[in-house]
Order: C-alpha cells, then sequence, then structure tokens
C-alpha cells in the first residue's frame, strides 16, 4: 500500500492522524538496508543505459575512427615499403646501366684507340711509300740530270774543241776559251746542283 | 536545521519490509533522469556522426570524455579487466553528477545519505571479490586465506570487509560534511549575504570536493578490482 507524507502531501497515521515521517541519517536495521536496494538498482539501471546508449556508440565512433587510420598507417607502410623497393629497383637499374655506359665507353675508348693506331700505321706506311717513291724520283731526276751534264759537257768539249782546231789559238786565246768552257761547266753544274736540291 | 532525510511517501510490501520515498530517493531520479536524457541524446545524434569526419560541438566533447577517460582507465589498470571500463565509467559519470547535485537549491545530494553510498560501495565489494575469482582463482583465495600464514585469515577477511564499509563511508561523510557546512552558514548569515556567502562554499564542497569524492571513490574501486583480478 503507498503512503505519503503530509508535510508534502499528507500521510495518516494507524488511527487517521496527519504525522511527518523522517528516516535517521545511519540507522544500521533491515528496514535502512531494505531501502538500499532501490539505490542499488537505480544505479545498476542508469550503468547499463549509459554503457547501451552513450558510451559504447561513442566508443565505436572512436573506435572506427582508431581502425582506420591505423589502416591508413599500414597502407601508408606498404606504399612506404613498395616505393622503397621500386626505388631500390630503379637504382639498381642505374646502376646496371652505368656499368653498360661505361663498358661501351671502354670499348668505344678502345675501339676509337685500335682504329687511330691502324690509321697512324696507314698514314706511316703511305708517307714512307710516298717519301721512298720521293727518292727514286730524284734519283731518277739526278740520272737524268747526270746525263744532261754529260752531254752539255761532251757538247762544250766539242764545241772548245772545234774552236781550238779553227782559230789560232795563242796562249791567250786557249786561256779564253778555257774558261769561257769552265763558266759553263760551272753554269751547268749550278743547274744540276739546284735541282738535286730541290 | 535538519540533516534526517524526509519521507515523501512510502511502499508497504509486508509488515518489516517497506519501502520509503525519501529525499535520496527523489535525487536520484532526477540524477537518472539527466544521465538519461543526456545518454538519449547521444544515441539519438551519434547515428548521424561519422567517424570519418573531423568531430565538432558535442560529439567532440563526448569523444573528448569517452577517450579521456579510457587513456586513463587503460593507465591505471590491469588489461584483463578493460571490459568493466563503462561500468566504471558510469561510476563515475554517476556520482559526479550526484555529488554536484547539491548545488542546485533544495536538492539533496543522493551521496549525503549512507543508504545511497554503501550499495555503491557494496557494488564495488562483490566486483572486486568477482574479479578475483574469475581471473586467478587459486591466488586470490590464497592471498585471503594463507598469506602471510592461514591464522591471518581473519584479519584479511575483516580487511576485505572493511572496504566497503570504509569507501561507502568517506563518500558520504564528505558529502554530508559539506552539506551540514553549508546549511549552518545559510542558518546563521544574515539574509541580505545568503546570496553571496555561500558561493565559494558551495563552490569547493559542491563543485570541487564533490569532483574529488567521486574520482577517490571511483580510482580506488577500480584499483582494488585490478589488484584483485591481476597483482
Amino acid at each position: 500500500m503507498v503512503q505519503l507524507n503530509p508535510q508534502f502531501l499528507f500521510f495518516l497515521s494507524a488511527e487517521g492522524d496527519v504525522v511527518y515521517r523522517y528516516r535517521p541519517l545511519l540507522d544500521m536495521d533491515l528496514p535502512m538496508f531494505v531501502n538500499m536496494i532501490p539505490p542499488l538498482l537505480s544505479f545498476i539501471l542508469t550503468a547499463a543505459f549509459l554503457t547501451w546508449l552513450l558510451y559504447k556508440p561513442v566508443k565505436k565512433i572512436l573506435q572506427a575512427r582508431a581502425d582506420r587510420v591505423e589502416g591508413d598507417i599500414n597502407d601508408a607502410a606498404l606504399s612506404k615499403a613498395s616505393a622503397a623497393e621500386l626505388k631500390a629497383m630503379y637504382e639498381q637499374k642505374v646502376r646496371e646501366i652505368e656499368t653498360e655506359r661505361a663498358e661501351i665507353l671502354d670499348e668505344a675508348r678502345k675501339a676509337a684507340s685500335e682504329r687511330r693506331a691502324k690509321m697512324l700505321d696507314e698514314a706511316k706506311a703511305e708517307a714512307q711509300d710516298v717519301k721512298e717513291r720521293a727518292a727514286r724520283d730524284v734519283a731518277n731526276e739526278l740520272e737524268q740530270i747526270k746525263g744532261t751534264v754529260h752531254q752539255a759537257i761532251v757538247d762544250i768539249s766539242t764545241d772548245m774543241a772545234a774552236k781550238l782546231i779553227s782559230a789560232s789559238v795563242d796562249a791567250k786565246a786557249h786561256e779564253k776559251l778555257f774558261d769561257e768552257a769552265m763558266a759553263e761547266l760551272e753554269a751547268t753544274t749550278a743547274i744540276y746542283t739546284e735541282a738535286v736540291t730541290a | 536545521m535538519d540533516f534526517n532525510i524526509n519521507v515523501f511517501g512510502s511502499f508497504r510490501v509486508t509488515d518489516t519490509i517497506e519501502f520509503l520515498i525519501t529525499d535520496t530517493t527523489i535525487s536520484i531520479w532526477i540524477v537518472m533522469g539527466l544521465l538519461l536524457f543526456l545518454a538519449l541524446i547521444v544515441r539519438i545524434k551519434s547515428r548521424n556522426w561519422d567517424p570519418m569526419v573531423k568531430p565538432t560541438g558535442f560529439q567532440n566533447v563526448m569523444e573528448i570524455c569517452i577517450d579521456g577517460w579510457e587513456k586513463f582507465y587503460k593507465s591505471n589498470t590491469s588489461d584483463v579487466v578493460a571490459y568493466l571500463s563503462p561500468w566504471f565509467f558510469s561510476l563515475l559519470v554517476f556520482l559526479l553528477i550526484s555529488n554536484m547535485i547539491g548545488i542546485v537549491p533544495g536538492v539533496r545530494p543522493p551521496t549525503a545519505d549512507w543508504g545511497m553510498t554503501f550499495p555503491l560501495a557494496l557494488l564495488s565489494f562483490f566486483l572486486i571479490q568477482f574479479a578475483g575469482v574469475r581471473h586467478r582463482p587459486k591466488a586470490y583465495l590464497k592471498g585471503i586465506f594463507l598469506e602471510p600464514v592461514f591464522v591471518f585469515a581473519p584479519l584479511n577477511v575483516i580487511g576485505e570487509l572493511a572496504r566497503p564499509i570504509s569507501l561507502s563511508f568517506r563518500l558520504f561523510g564528505n558529502i554530508l560534511g559539506g552539506m551540514i557546512l553549508l546549511s549552518l552558514l545559510y542558518g546563521i548569515a544574515p539574509f541580505i549575504t545568503r546570496l553571496v556567502l555561500p558561493v565559494p562554499l558551495h563552490i569547493y564542497f559542491d563543485l570541487a570536493a564533490g569532483a574529488l569524492q567521486a574520482v577517490i571513490f571511483t580510482m580506488l574501486s577500480l584499483t582494488f578490482v585490478s589488484i584483485a583480478a591481476d597483482s
């Protein structure tokens, strides 16, 4: 049966008198412990509702965000690892290309060096040929000039003899003729020397 | 001045068992109403909260509260009792509101009644025993009955039983003491000064001491539970 306190509404004694009721602050008796049951249930109920309606939804959102962040971090780590792998692969490729380039350059240098040596040898051989040919030409020319000079000496000697025979030969004339013959001989020799030097 | 608990009504079950509707009951209903209202708002609003969007306003406040509590709880307890985090969060929030509600004129803090603090302490006591027996039954029971030697078992048992008494009286005494001091001040202060003088005391006893006692009660409870579950 529900009864109400007259201080606020009314509360009747068994005899029908209006009474005020108070509960002592600290009464360790059965009614006190019995009246602890409603606060106990109230708190359990409140805790259950707070957990269900407030704590779990907010926690769920926090967990979803934490999972998302963790996923992003894992993805970033994977991407980083993948990028590092890719970088290493490209660096390896660059190293291989560098090695290949160095090999190509070495081969090119070697080929160029060989070609240069070959060209130099060829040039030397050609120069030797030219030199030998020139020497042969000079020798031929010398032979020809020798022949010419010989012929000239013969001609001059013949002329001198003719003149010696045809004219009255005195000591003075003889000397003059000799000088003329010698001058012609010297001139011929000079031509010959010049030809040989050239 | 009357520090007894007003009885507004009663519900009699038998001749010896009668449930009373008191100041404390009304205060508990108010606290429950406030908390359930807040929880309902969170529940309704959280349907539109997107975890991938930067939180703002109310969502941000709630996330800071729960996240802050989780960090606090994890740093003070063993991992094996992580599942009890919502329970202790509810206890802390309930005690905070209960202790601070005395700042509202005419409302008696529910925790200024031993009939409220003792059930809460009793729940903590059962939780301590439950955690101990569930997570390390042999070691826990051995710790009570055989350590350091079996003759100390009665002392250990008394020590265990003293915990809810100690917890409940600490909270009850502090909140009741603040309430009594404020009531005395209201009684002796001239009428014109009643609007100004109690303000600093309300701030201290209702807000500061209230928050402090709520934290102490919760902290002690979760520490006892953590120790019992994983020494």
